[in-house]
């Protein structure tokens, strides 16, 4: 190994404990025997690790289990609250329906559904008049054209009338 | 205790905080080195953990789920700050002066030891820090750090050599 590689594993596995036995003991044959990977190593672990080894775990401030439990018992009631409302609401929805006498129940249903289709008719017309539309715009572009003189778009012969004249 | 939480018993919830509050609350403190973003760093936790109980499918250990969390809020929490303050304008003469310690000298006074961290992790970016930290001071393996992190062995790998670069330069020049 080169001294480039060993420092990498300086810098990586040799000071995480993750090198297998093999690797380790080639790692430090080769610093044993290199005064400068040995200066580099000795860099690294004072500069790079040695001041981690100092540090020590904190409590957490005794104010956050408070400040934690009021914001997820608060969120939790509030999503409850948004929860049983909806259930309400579809729940009242449907008790005025099952107030309603049948026919009426039927009549109101029936009301519905051409309400929904009278309401669509719009959208179905102006589609098809889109259609409609697209043709007439794509036969116009043709007239004056080499197309729509007796090879048109639609097959309809084109007379101006001056043709017994030229 | 999972299922109890997940059922609203704030009990068991708070239970489950006790066992993991340490971890979490210093992961967050070391990542985005500032007490009062770890306080909020911690709350944002333990709420996001406690509306997710219910996605909790239990195919992983519930502590590394907890930890996963902690690691990736501490880290978005710091880079927002990072964009937020632009760090590299601020400049604190009472951190920045400070040159990672000669412990040839004899022990470090803990307060000295706790300056000196802040300062040598003020100078690593989000990413870097977390790994420093996950490795560092909460021991933990490449493969754990990966997985919490939800990147690759060789992402942190690299990532930590580049700290420990950055950190061993500093220290050759301080």
């Amino acid at each position: 190994m080169d001294c480039r590689r060993i420092r990498e594993l300086v810098l990586t596995d040799l000071a995480d404990g993750e090198l297998n036995e093999n690797m380790r003991r080639e790692v430090a044959e080769h610093i044993g025997s290199c005064a400068s990977c040995e200066e580099f190593r000795r860099t690294v672990s004072e500069k790079a690790l040695g001041v981690f080894r100092m540090a020590h775990r904190q409590e957490p401030p005794a104010y956050l289990w408070s400040r934690i439990r009021e914001k997820v018992v608060s969120g939790a009631s509030r999503r409850q609250g948004a929860l049983d409302r909806f259930i309400e609401a579809i729940g009242s929805i449907f008790s005025a329906l099952g107030r309603l006498p049948k026919p009426a129940l039927v009549f109101a249903a029936t009301g519905v559904v051409i309400i929904a289709l009278v309401m669509a008719r719009p959208l179905i017309r102006d589609h098809a008049a889109n259609i409609y539309l697209a043709e007439q715009a794509e036969f116009m572009a043709r007239l004056d054209t080499a197309e729509s003189n007796g090879n048109n778009f639609f097959d309809i012969e084109v007379r101006t009338g001056t043709e017994n004249f030229l | 205790m999972i299922v109890r939480a997940r059922n609203g018993d704030i009990a068991a919830f708070e239970d489950i905080y006790r066992a993991t509050s340490a971890f979490v609350y210093n992961v967050a403190l070391r990542v985005t080195n500032n007490s009062n973003d770890a306080d909020e760093v911690t709350q944002d936790v333990f709420v996001k953990v406690h509306r997710s109980l219910g996605s909790f499918a239990f195919r992983s250990s519930f502590k590394t789920w907890i930890y996963r969390i902690a690691a990736n809020t501490a880290i978005n929490h710091a880079k927002a700050s990072a964009r937020h303050r632009n760090r590299k304008v601020e400049y604190d003469p009472e951190i920045h002066d400070i040159e990672a310690p000669d412990l040839t000298r004899g022990p470090l006074e803990r307060e000295d030891a706790e300056k000196a961290i802040r300062s040598l992790l003020g100078e690593l970016g989000p990413d870097q820090r977390a790994c420093i930290v996950l490795r560092e001071i909460e021991g933990l393996d490449y493969r754990t750090i990966a997985k919490m992190l939800s990147i690759k062995i060789n992402t942190v790998r690299s990532r930590l050599k580049r700290a420990r670069e950055h950190l061993a330069a500093l220290g050759r020049k301080g």
